[in-house]
């Protein structure tokens, strides 16, 4: 079965086409930069408009791409939660009037499951389930456990701030460029992880939750001194210096990761761990888990990095899923700004 | 929660200044502002102050006051820019830290809610402020230290001066 994913949830927009949830013939990001490169234009900053500017080049370089047509394609799968509702009601629309125009099923899609279903596309083999995974991006951390691919049970996110918008946010402060992980992780090069004692906060209770936000002052206090003023650290010079800073914060964040996952898969009993996510591209958290979980005795799941990042392969993949099952969505699909929220465990 | 003095030298209106000691004050003063909110069922908070200063952990508060069942799940809106939360009142939680300026506002569809449809709850107004209108409540919290923080608290316009005057009858 031949599905086209489309997603739109948040800055890109994407488009892709997988074969039976497992072998990817092409996925398409195009990012405003793409889009600027295209029209040599100044491009709108916000992504609804980019995106209706954006979705029938990528969906076309898809198809172009993978050397199939329309004809070709079984089903459509489209990201319909969690997101910025304007930005996914281009993509579902889109994915609307293809399934429309040429009568072919469409499924809606939990972004956040999709990040998981990328490791089935993962170059050691799809994940066994049960499995718990660790969905770690600029707008979400979150651990779930996995009975079987279409199950999510929520066991804990952040209370605060994701872990891509804590790396946003302090490569602010050290004056390093957006998006901050790729940044952080290039300025930690070198640099001593154990220069500023940071604190691996853990919120209370006995759930896994995490807390980014007291980080993010930590470094401010810890990098500039206790007599600094936040809104003069972009461009100051901090007492430490940035490549220790970068990769002190960058040892917290992983560290913190890496535990609460690792302690999630030994709380639930699996042997599996996934993970997925634009932090999922970093080196350190995907060394770090393939490493610690490895000598724990766990099977770590890792995708490419191009599918870690937002992307339609993996909507594709989990519209499969569902598509498969034979579920079918109408073309009422409506869109909703936070996930599909499972019962904590307990 | 202290008030340590009531300032009045603003032109505008009434303005009211506290000191927190952590986050777990911050999250009371956003407890306590859904409380003084009533018998309104909307208004625009708009709240300023640089990383870490707290703007979201007070958005918790106002969240968990406004009975907002999903009030856990009130995190930094920064990524997405916006996030609704259905209810009576709505709480419309907006981040223009990733905007660009004022039209994002009209492109985001929040022109309704900040006429009176929801309660909003801006961080970084600074960046949208052109789209902002006359009546609202400033909150600007800022560092003392690391845990501490100085928040100052004005009305802008009618509604939000009686707002602020619940707000301190409640303290």
């Amino acid at each position: 079965m031949l599905v086209l994913g489309i997603d739109s949830s948040c800055d890109e927009t994407t488009a892709a086409l997988v074969r039976d949830g497992t072998e990817c013939l092409s996925s398409v990001v195009a990012t405003q930069t793409e889009l600027h490169r295209r029209f040599g234009g100044v491009v709108p900053e916000i992504a609804c408009r980019a995106h209706v500017e954006n979705y029938p080049w990528a969906i076309a370089e898809a198809l172009s791409r993978a050397g199939v047509t329309l004809d070709d394609v079984d089903g459509v799968a489209v990201t319909n939660r969690p997101g910025l509702v304007n930005a996914l009601l281009v993509g579902v629309a889109a994915a609307k009037a293809i399934a429309f125009a040429r009568d072919l099923p469409l499924v809606g899609v939990d972004h956040i499951a999709a990040h998981i279903h990328a490791s089935f596309l993962a170059p050691g083999g799809a994940p066994a389930f049960p499995c718990v995974a660790l969905v770690v991006s600029g707008g979400h951390t979150s651990l779930y456990h996995l009975p079987s691919p279409t199950e999510q049970r929520l066991l804990g996110a952040t209370l605060d701030d994701a872990a891509g918008e804590a790396f946003d946010k302090v490569a602010r402060l050290l004056g390093l460029p957006y998006p901050g992980g790729p940044s952080i992780e290039s300025a930690a090069r070198g640099g001593d992880p154990t220069a500023l004692n940071l604190p691996r906060s853990r919120p209370k209770g006995d759930g896994f939750d995490f807390s980014f936000s007291g980080l993010k002052t930590a470094v401010l206090y810890r990098a500039f001194g206790q007599d600094m003023k936040p809104g003069d650290a972009p461009g100051r010079t901090p007492v430490v210096p940035v490549a220790d800073v970068a990769a002190s914060f960058q040892k917290a964040v992983v560290d913190v990761l890496v535990k609460r996952t690792l302690q999630a898969a030994k709380h639930t009993g699996v042997r599996e761990v996934v993970i997925g996510g634009g932090v999922a591209a970093n080196t350190q958290l995907r060394e770090r888990l393939a490493t610690k979980g490895a000598a724990a005795g766990y099977r770590v799941v890792i995708p490419p990095r191009e599918l870690c990042t937002d992307n339609a392969a993996m909507v594709a993949v989990s519209g499969w899923f569902r598509l498969a099952a034979g579920e079918r969505d109408g073309l009422d699909l409506d869109c909703h700004p936070r996930p599909i929220r499972a019962t904590p465990h307990g | 929660m202290r008030a340590r003095s009531n300032g009045g030298a603003m032109s505008t209106s009434a303005a009211r200044e506290l000191t927190l000691a952590g986050p777990g004050a911050t999250v009371v003063l956003g407890r306590e502002l859904a409380a003084a909110l009533a018998p309104a069922t909307a208004g625009v908070l708009c709240l300023s102050g640089h990383l870490g200063a707290g703007k979201t952990t007070l958005v918790k508060g106002l969240a968990e006051g406004l009975g907002v069942a999903e009030a856990r799940e009130v995190t930094s809106p920064t990524f997405l820019r916006v996030v609704r939360f259905e209810g009576s009142p709505s709480l419309v939680h907006v981040d223009a830290y990733r905007m660009s300026g004022p039209d994002d506002v009209v492109e985001l569809g929040l022109d309704e809610d900040l006429a009176g449809g929801a309660v909003v709850a801006l961080e970084w107004p600074e960046i949208v402020a052109a789209a902002l209108p006359a009546d609202r409540l400033e909150v600007a919290l800022a560092h003392v230290d690391e845990s501490a923080r100085n928040v100052r608290i004005s009305a802008h316009g009618a509604a939000s001066s009686a707002w602020l005057d619940r707000l301190g009858e409640l303290a």
